[in-house]
């Protein structure tokens, strides 16, 4: 792959050339890059994509699901209980938020598994836009609702009075790495197991090359083992995220902590 | 658990990206210049999705699991009316059937006791009828003898009046005469 990189001049068959950002249509909007790129051709097909599926299965609203409408009615309890469980009564308002952000990420993980596409979950960028969203959301709701008496999710109960001076500051860290900690956990996922796919599958091409071919199925067979794994992590991945965005509104709405 | 879980998941997969990956610094997720693209693109998409998803399959879904939990309960209602009523049919059943029971035990009762009767009435006709008729013959018996008895002393009278006559030429009148044979007759029956 070395060879590859010197001799096109850059990654351009490299395990990261997948996560390469082509710009499409160029737009500029007040010197500002809003380009239509592959990453945003993606977010329209997910997007389209769960419109499909879940405007297509709930087509009948039969009182008797088929398969399809029952596989969108599971999803949509899949989430609801993990509403409920999380969060309670009180997060249902939440609820059609924490269902597309779950679905988005699901989606742009699942579509990142067919050869060719691009993952736009992958991206720091977004997963960190999102990451923000959710922590912005939660502390707003959270100071809204309690007013200054959301600064007591600083001060953990039961906690001897002397310790105080030093948790406070790594609840305060503690919560202010959220964002980060929720954006780099997905980035990193999608990131590692495509480059893993990717190094595994030019490995199999670099042994046919250097006349090893016969230890290439091996490769292959690792692949294969590593995409069903990788389906795993997208659902994984994005069901984090989802309970992970449910545990912080319950913190911001309850303060038990 | 699942975010110990991811969190590991997370530190397992970073150290398999060959440490080449982050040291070649032209990472495409570290250039800046596409981030306003990205983060454009996702709100829009975001939130087309989002608005698809409240507005349309949302309520959707909710009106089928409420019309479905509807349909449920005046189901389990119906079968629970359904359940009662047969019930109800099966109480009234056994006990008309206990009532026939019931009244069917009365008339073999009634039947047996009116044959009981009716024979108890007959017997106790007969039994007088017989005893009317034993009495009647026992009567008739009796009188027949004395009769007989009476002929007899008649005969034994005239017999010792014929004897007494002819043995003895001795006069006897009468009333000593039938005196004499009663007495005998006495002494013979005793």
């Amino acid at each position: 792959m070395a060879t590859d990189n010197s001799a096109n001049g850059g990654a351009a068959h490299g395990p990261l050339e997948q996560f390469e950002i082509v710009t499409l249509e160029s737009i500029q909007i007040g010197g500002l890059d809003l380009s239509f790129t592959n990453s945003a051709l993606w977010m329209l097909i997910a997007v389209a994509t769960i419109a499909v599926v879940f405007g297509g299965g709930m087509r009948r609203r039969a009182i008797i699901p088929g398969r399809w409408q029952a596989a969108v009615e599971l999803t949509y309890q899949f989430v609801a209980n993990m509403l409920q469980d999380n969060v309670g009564p009180q997060g249902a308002r939440y609820f059609p938020f924490i269902f597309t952000l779950f679905l988005f990420i699901l989606f742009g993980n699942l579509l990142g598994m067919i050869p060719y596409s691009f993952t736009y979950t992958s991206h720091i960028a977004v997963t960190f836009a999102m990451a923000a969203v959710v922590f912005v959301g939660v502390t707003v709701i959270g100071l809204a609702r309690h007013g200054v008496r959301f600064l007591s999710l600083f001060v953990p109960s039961g906690v001897p009075v002397v310790l105080i001076p030093l948790m406070v500051p790594i609840e305060i860290i503690s919560y202010f790495v959220r964002p980060v900690s929720l954006s780099l956990r997905l980035f990193a996922n999608m990131m590692a197991g495509h480059t893993m796919l990717k190094v595994f599958g030019g490995f199999a091409g670099l042994l046919l090359s250097a006349g090893l071919g016969f230890l290439a199925p091996v490769s292959v067979i690792l692949i294969v083992a590593l995409t069903g794994f990788e389906l795993l992590v997208a659902a994984i991945q994005a069901y984090v995220f989802a309970v992970l965005s449910c545990l912080y509104l319950s913190d911001a709405l309850d303060l038990h902590h | 658990m699942a975010r110990h879980f991811s969190t590991a998941c997370a530190f397992a997969s970073t150290a398999l990206i060959p440490a080449a990956a982050f040291a070649e610094s032209n990472m495409p997720q570290l250039r800046v210049e596409t981030f306003a693209s990205q983060v454009f693109w996702l709100v829009v998409t975001f939130s087309a999705l989002y608005v698809v998803i409240s507005q349309i399959v949302l309520p959707q879904v909710r009106t089928t699991l409420r019309a479905r939990e509807t349909r449920i309960g005046v189901d389990r209602e119906q079968a629970d009316e359904l359940r009662k009523e047969a019930e109800a049919a099966h109480l009234r059943a056994s006990e008309a059937l206990a009532g026939a029971r019931a009244e069917n035990d009365r008339l073999l009762r009634e039947a047996h006791d009116r044959a009981a009767t009716a024979f108890r009435a007959e017997t106790q006709r007969l039994q007088t009828a017989l005893d009317n008729e034993r009495i009647e013959a026992e009567a008739r018996i009796e009188a027949s003898r004395m009769a007989a008895l009476r002929d007899a002393e008649a005969a034994a009278v005239e017999l010792a009046r014929s004897l007494t006559a002819t043995l003895t030429s001795v006069q006897i009148d009468d009333a000593a005469l039938s005196g004499a044979v009663a007495q005998a007759a006495r002494e013979n029956a005793t």
